[in-house]
């Protein structure tokens, strides 16, 4: 997810050839779910890239910030969410 | 700071790309990855 709004993640879907997960607009109030979370960079008005994977409980089982150049793993944190 | 892993995840509702509702507590019984990125269309 990100600050984005419905439409510009619309788009970015499409421009992307689709894809299979839910592109989410954390947009009005922008950021309040990257802030719930703690990792909205005030300064820039954008989240920081960062994963969480979530428990079928609904609790935070792994939580991870990514320095600039670095990006998530799908596959890994799809085998964390798989136990 | 970024919350931390063994606390309930911060619920939430919001569009997806497709403009339906998605809200996490509805996801429960089933693991969620959540990525945050900065901005769609940028490499930042």
């Amino acid at each position: 997810m990100s600050v984005d709004s419905f439409a510009s993640q619309k788009a970015f879907a499409e421009a992307n050839g689709g894809i299979s997960f839910k592109l989410l607009a954390d947009f009005h109030p922008k950021g309040a779910v990257a802030q719930a979370y703690g990792i909205y960079n005030e300064d820039r008005g954008v989240a920081g890239r960062s994963s969480f994977v979530i428990d079928s409980e609904g609790v935070i089982q792994d939580a991870r910030t990514y320095p600039p150049g670095e990006l998530p793993d799908p596959q890994e944190l799809l085998g964390i969410a798989k136990g | 700071m970024a919350i931390e892993a063994g606390i309930p995840a911060p619920d939430f509702t919001l569009a997806s790309h497709e403009n339906e509702p998605i809200t996490l507590s509805e996801l429960r019984g089933n693991p969620v990855v959540l990525v945050f990125h900065p901005l769609s269309f940028t490499g930042g």
